[in-house]
């Protein structure tokens, strides 16, 4: 297990730091433009918020890609399906776990800058969405509540596009459209539409659903990282239902 | 001591296509076995089921007493060089001998690299960039560097040049002879793979023709060559699979031993490429 984590590691470290060294050198670009137009003449505030919505992408697409590539290796290997789904999982949430810690450390980098650039402020997604259990807490069990709805955050998306890469992988070329095709058009074009003709009840309702099982709503982050770690072991075993029996393509 | 491979009464279907069709058959430790067959005959099929590659319908395959399927311990002891490469497209020849090392422990890469000197083969280079030839010859050194019990070889020469393969043959029968191990030849160079396979294993349309000695199986076949009408004579009442025609001669492919009253006629062994041709050939059988 632990050489096969070591591959996927490996196969994983350079995108990772691709993705946070741009992630990095923008915000130091926009934190060094901030500094020279606040500490001017010019009053004003600048904001830097939601950078786990990035972290959440990069995730995404490293589990839609995770599959097919290492799948042939392990199959080259002999590496049975049930090792090699286990270490995908495995790998996911060890992935999942660094990057949540990088957004953390990001974030306390940003913070130390919020005190040196007046009007420059960080906010993580944790402080957006839950304001007011994050008043009078210890800075370190914030800290550590915010990994963890971060992580289980990202795992709920991570496995979602492992899910995606799997479906894909096994399913007929119309799965593939689907999933290629389909899924966008729905979220991005069929449900507005469908919301229009719903006089804004759909979103209304989809919004309401989000709020409680977010936590947003009984402002408890625990709701939130259940809700997330339900959704994760839900399409992880979509995932592993679907791998189990996968086959190399002929 | 090495174990054998049983295989017991194996179907794969893909739809409709029947693949394999309840095939039995044993892979005997410490063989070189030439796997033959037409194009869809059912030969990377088997190979891939013996590796996990892909699922049987019906049917199973033993290493000892255990079932090869989802079996880490057995498939531990096999290595398929498949005709697809399963390497990532981006992964350099280096890095593939690297990983396999992990994999397999028991892969030589010291060995590894003195095969890659001796085919010329750069490995700094992706797979990707790699010619038809060269990438066989990439996934045939990692093959030959693994010591395990079983090897089978999917197309293992192909694109590559005439040099090339003589050089795998001999590198092949090296190995063999320094480190004793089953070795499966998928190919269809079947006349080239003649002088080093010691048995063969037939497949015609899903299901195995012959599965024996190659010197056996060559023994229960024979041909004879004459004028034509006095082979037509000699071929009647006898299982005759083929005949080739040169002007008024004939020569005739007969199974069987072939009979004292052979006047007027040349008898001689057929070679293992036209015998093979003869017997799977649509029109026979």
């Amino acid at each position: 297990m632990k050489k096969l984590l070591q591959y996927q590691l490996h196969t994983t470290k350079r995108s990772l730091l691709i993705f946070y060294s741009i992630l990095i050198v923008c915000i130091l670009i926009f934190s060094g433009s901030a500094a020279i137009i606040l500490n001017g003449e010019v009053k004003g505030s600048s904001s830097f918020s939601g950078i786990e919505f990035a972290t959440i992408i990069f995730l995404f697409v490293c589990g839609l890609v995770s599959f097919s590539e290492t799948f042939h290796m392990f199959l080259q290997n002999g590496i049975t399906r049930k090792r090699m789904l286990a270490s995908l999982f495995l790998y996911s949430t060890i992935l999942c776990a660094i990057t949540s810690l990088i957004d953390k450390l990001i974030l306390i980098l940003g913070s130390f800058m919020e005190t040196r650039i007046e009007g420059l402020s960080f906010t993580s997604l944790f402080a957006m969405v839950f304001p007011d259990f994050i008043q009078h807490q210890n800075p370190v069990f914030l800290l550590l509540i915010n990994f963890l709805l971060g992580f289980t955050l990202y795992m709920s998306f991570m496995f979602f596009g492992l899910f995606l890469s799997i479906a894909s992988y096994r399913g007929s070329r119309i799965v593939r459209i689907l999933i290629a095709a389909g899924l966008p058009v729905f979220l991005f074009v069929v449900t507005p539409i469908l919301d229009t003709i719903l006089d804004g009840k759909l979103y209304s309702f989809l919004n309401k659903v989000l709020q409680i099982f977010s936590g947003f709503k009984s402002q408890n982050p625990f709701i939130g990282m259940a809700s997330f770690l339900i959704i994760s072991a839900f399409w992880g075993t979509l995932a592993y239902v679907l791998g189990r029996k996968a086959c190399k393509q002929q | 001591m090495n174990e054998a491979i049983i295989i017991k009464d194996l179907t794969k279907k893909y739809g409709s296509l029947c693949a394999l069709d309840h095939v039995s058959l044993t892979l005997e430790p410490n063989h070189i076995y030439g796997l033959l067959g037409r194009n869809g005959a059912g030969k990377t099929t088997m190979l891939n089921l013996i590796n996990n590659r892909i699922f049987p319908t019906e049917g199973e395959i033993l290493y000892g007493n255990e079932n090869v399927t989802e079996n880490s311990s057995a498939q531990n002891q096999f290595f398929l060089m498949s005709e697809d490469t399963y390497y990532p497209e981006n992964m350099r020849v280096q890095e593939a001998f690297l990983w396999t090392s992990k994999f397999h422990p028991s892969f030589d890469p010291e060995y590894a690299k003195s095969l890659a000197d001796k085919f010329q083969l750069n490995i700094k280079s992706r797979s990707k960039n790699l010619s038809t030839g060269y990438r066989s010859i990439f996934k045939l050194i990692i093959a030959l560097s693994i010591n395990v019990p079983f090897i089978f070889f999917d197309e293992p020469v192909l694109g590559l040049d005439a040099n090339h393969r003589d050089l795998f043959y001999r590198l092949l029968l090296e190995k063999y002879s320094e480190k004793p191990a089953t070795y499966v030849l998928s190919t269809h160079l079947i006349e080239e793979v003649a002088d080093i396979i010691e048995d063969l294993i037939i497949i015609k349309q899903g299901k195995i023709l012959a599965c024996e000695n190659k010197e056996e199986f060559l023994s229960k076949a024979y041909t004879v060559a004459g004028e034509s009408r006095i082979v037509d004579a000699y071929c009647q009442d006898r299982k005759c699979i083929g005949t080739e025609n040169f002007g008024g001669l004939k020569l005739a492919y007969l199974l069987g031993r072939p009979a004292p009253d052979t006047q007027g006629l040349t008898v001689s062994t057929p070679d293992l490429q036209k015998l093979f041709i003869k017997l799977t050939n649509d029109d026979l059988l």
